[in-house]
């Protein structure tokens, strides 16, 4: 395209047009060979005026600064001929990163709607030429020979620790090494220190300069800016590099001018020039370490540092009402801003007001320290005496690594005085509730308690139900038990019942033989036993319980008539009688037989009657 | 009537030797909570579970221990567990209340009729095993009674002995269907405590379906059915939805 352009323009002799279009050439200028993370100079020149200009990928190279424009014309009048030269060029200072030969593709600029592409560059890298320079600076001194060398002019960081704890104050110094003349310095660029709580503390007033011995070179160093910084979280923090814009004196012969410059020269010794040059400090990697979690008091409050704490009480005996004050002072060194107020458990009845805070905090060059005052207003409102309880502070001392807790007081408040009653109705005390100060759950149960097996359940258990069948069963056996029992009862007493007429013809029998036989005692005793023993069976009564008193109310509860009962209580009598009378022999034996054997006889049919008639009755004993 | 039934109880079981190593276990975890060393005291009461062990006051310093260390979910499962094994203990109540209070959720639970908040205060004078022993007494004493009305032959003391058996009776009846109830309330209806910080639950079981309510940790949940990892849960206000079983730990 370029150079069918050259040549249209050849044949046709159009020269006179050509203003800035001639031949436009962009050409990429840069040294053959580099050393890995050396600085070097990259130049795209134009000689045209460019409306767009795209810059290649620069693959392999770290791009130090740039681009940076700068651009010249001049204008030749020649046998009435215009001629007008622009140049135009980007520059870049780049620095390779890795060994090889690296190519930069053509960087692509437009010229009046045309598209130019410059020239590929190809760029020896070697290995580093220059272990003992210190990282991070930049070195373009073979390519800057219009401003100081990097060696003249850097910025350095230091950090007073780079491995601190979480909240512990670090000192950062920026300061400018110079062996050239700085007339201005300006800072162009802060880093944005993320993760950390900064404070400046650079002093105020013109940077003191000093001088230091770096690798046998001696220094003006100036301190531009100090700063205490808290790193508020843990990890890796990285501090990106401060930027500061130089105004350099440089000797004019020191520059490498044009023939122009050098004829045109405005001081043939070699006047001093004002140069502009940006430098960079190195970056800085904070390691920060988390604070130990162990040992940690329930008060810390992410204090790290060194403090003192202080309180007094003024006065320390007042009267009901009166002001007292509760005066408690930190003092120390670190993170002094984020003191928190300290808590104070006051007793209830204890007004107290919000503290007053004074600050007497200083950023000094060796960081911040100071004391925060915290002012309690404390009214009493009862009388006596008041407990104030010691107050703590908890902080991380980062020197002796471990939590340091401190303390001031306790304080008793003596406060004289009653407690005013209800005015105007004396003997009426003013009586208060308990006061409720905070909810919290009720303490555990320390009394020794049984420990059952997991899941067991005494309900629905075999166990359960053997308890709950058992009685019940135990009830039912006792209650057929029971019921047997009395059937049985019943059914000797019938038997017996059956049984007694049958018994007492046997007996009668029997004592008929012995009235015959003649036998008195013997048939008396037999007839006794006869009647006792019918009326046992008869009855149901056992025989060792009968007595004539019973008997008698027997037969009454078997509707048995009266006059019966007596018949039979008389044959009874008489035949006790009888026994003991003596005399009396065979005629009374006689009666006696006979009556006994009527008496039995009646009995028997009345009881029979009875049964019959009052239809089936229920045998009681 | 609750001591009475804690003695026989412990008439009833004869407690192994190992149950001593336990207590000092116990020991040392109260000991660790008096000063203040919460997560040493829950691993020690969480070992004496860990052996098939329990009590309510064991649940309730084990509440308590998780309480301080701000842990509400695990601390009101074990109130409730605790309750669960003495319902009418006012200590538990009242820690179980002030856990209730911190939690996020505030799920107002239809309120009660008098006579139903007396009936639940009923049943929570016992728990299962108490309604149930207290039951086995009472049946005990009325079949004495009755035995008063069968067995004696006077006419007073049958009658007595038959009012008292009626009266018994009813007693007895009272006294299992309560332990029915508690028993059913506890260990068939299943409850579970919210375990994690926060929960959605969705209209069916699946992670697609449309999300309902967000419940947090520490609130109380009616577990009413389950389909593969996923529960039906119902609110204490009425509200169903579904939730992954692992977000929930059951009573």
């Amino acid at each position: 395209m370029k150079i069918f352009k050259t040549i249209l323009f050849f044949f046709f002799g159009l020269l006179h047009l050509a203003v800035s279009g001639s031949t436009i050439e962009f050409k990429a200028s840069a040294p053959e060979q580099v050393a890995v993370g050396e600085g070097f100079r990259l130049v795209f020149s134009l000689n045209a005026r460019p409306s767009d200009f795209q810059p290649p990928s620069f693959d392999g190279f770290r791009v130090v600064s740039g681009p940076s424009q700068s651009s010249s014309s001049s204008t030749q009048i020649i046998n009435n001929q215009v001629t007008t030269t622009i140049s135009f060029s980007y520059s870049y200072i780049l620095e390779a990163t890795r060994e090889g030969i690296l190519k930069i593709p053509g960087a692509i600029t437009t010229v009046d709607g045309e598209q130019y592409t410059s020239n590929p560059l190809e760029i020896r890298v070697e290995g580093q030429t220059d272990p003992s320079a210190s990282p991070g600076r930049p070195r373009e001194q073979t390519l800057r020979p219009e401003g100081p060398a990097a060696d003249d002019l850097f910025v350095r960081v230091q950090a007073s620790n780079t491995s601190p704890y979480q909240s512990e104050q670090v000192i950062l110094s920026y300061k400018i090494y110079t062996r050239v003349p700085v007339t201005q310095f300006s800072i162009e660029r802060l880093p944005s220190f993320q993760g950390l709580w900064t404070e400046n503390i650079t002093p105020s007033g013109q940077p003191s300069a000093s001088t230091e011995v770096i690798d046998g070179v001696s220094y003006n160093v100036a301190e531009i800016r100090r700063m205490a910084i808290f790193p508020q979280r843990s990890g890796k923090i990285i501090l990106e590099p401060l930027e500061v814009e130089c105004l350099v004196r440089v000797r004019g012969q020191q520059r490498r001018g044009g023939l122009f410059e050098e004829f045109f020269g405005s001081s043939p010794f070699g006047s001093f020039e004002t140069v502009e040059k940006t430098i960079r400090s190195n970056r800085l990697e904070l390691e920060v370490k988390p604070l130990p979690s162990q040992n940690r008091p329930a008060d810390f409050k992410g204090m790290v540092g060194d403090f003192d704490l202080g309180a007094t009480l003024e006065p320390a005996e007042l009267a009901i009402n009166d002001a007292a004050n509760l005066v408690v002072t930190v003092q120390g060194k670190g993170n002094m801003r984020m003191l928190e107020k300290p808590r104070v458990q006051l007793p209830p009845n204890l007004e107290a007001f919000d503290p007053n805070i004074s600050d007497n905090i200083r950023s000094g060059r060796n960081g911040i320290s100071g004391s925060r005052t915290f002012d309690f207003l404390l009214i009493p409102r009862t009388g006596g005496e008041f407990e104030i309880p010691p107050i703590t502070m908890s902080f991380f001392d980062p020197a002796k690594e471990t939590y340091v807790s401190r303390r001031a007081g306790p304080f008793t408040l003596k406060v004289s005085g009653e407690t005013p009653s209800i005015a105007g109705t004396p003997g009426v005390l003013a009586q208060e509730d308990a006061q409720y100060l905070s909810r919290d759950i009720r303490f555990i149960y320390t009394r020794p308690f049984e420990l059952q097996p997991i899941g067991f359940m005494f309900y629905k258990s075999t166990l359960f139900y053997v308890l709950f069948i058992l009685p019940l069963a135990l009830f039912v056996l006792l209650l057929i038990f029971w019921r047997r029992q009395i059937r049985l009862q019943r059914d000797t007493a019938l038997m017996k019942n059956k049984r007694a007429q049958k018994l007492a013809k046997k007996r009668l029998r029997k004592a008929g033989s012995l009235l015959k036989d003649k036998e008195e005692s013997l048939f008396y005793e037999e007839i006794f036993r006869t009647l006792w023993g019918y009326i046992s069976d008869k009855l149901n009564m056992p025989v060792s319980n009968l007595n004539k008193a019973n008997v008698a109310s027997a037969f009454k509860k078997q509707k048995v008539r009266d006059e019966l009962a007596a018949e039979f209580l008389k044959a009874l009598d008489d035949c006790e009688y009888a026994r003991f009378a003596p005399g009396s022999a065979e005629m009374r034996m006689e009666e006696t037989f006979e009556k006994a054997y009527n008496t039995i006889v009646t009995i028997e049919k009345e009881l029979r009657n009875n049964k019959t008639n009052k239809g089936v009755r229920k045998k009681q004993q | 009537m609750k001591q009475l039934s804690g003695i026989l109880l412990a008439v009833i079981f004869i407690f192994p030797a190992k149950g001593n190593d336990l207590h000092d276990l116990v020991e040392q975890a109260n000991e660790a909570y008096i000063k203040g060393e919460y997560s040493y005291a829950i691993e020690l009461y969480e070992e004496v579970i860990a052996n098939q062990k329990e009590a309510a006051e064991l649940y309730h310093n084990l509440g308590n221990a998780y309480f301080k260390e701000t842990r509400l979910g695990p601390a009101i499962l074990n109130y409730e567990r605790a309750l669960r094994l003495s319902p009418n203990d006012d200590n538990i109540r009242f820690n179980l209340e002030i856990a209730r209070s911190r939690i996020v959720d505030r799920i107002e639970p239809v309120p009660l009729i008098f006579y139903e908040r007396w009936w639940k205060g009923f049943l929570n004078l016992q728990a299962v095993d108490g309604w149930a022993i207290t039951g086995l007494i009472f049946l005990v004493i009325f079949l004495g009674c009755l035995s008063l009305y069968f067995f004696s032959r006077k006419t007073g003391f049958r009658k007595i002995g038959f009012s008292l058996s009626l009266f018994f009776l009813l007693m007895t009846g009272i006294c299992f269907f309560a332990a029915n109830r508690q028993y059913q309330h506890h260990y068939v209806d299943k409850e579970a405590i919210v375990f994690v910080p926060r929960v959605t639950a969705k209209s069916a079981p699946g992670q697609a379906s449309t999300d309902i309510f967000v419940i947090h940790e520490g609130t109380q949940v009616r577990i009413t059915d389950n389909l593969g990892e996923w529960y039906q849960i119902k609110l204490a206000n009425g509200n169903v939805g579904w939730i992954k079983q692992t977000t929930v730990e059951v009573i």
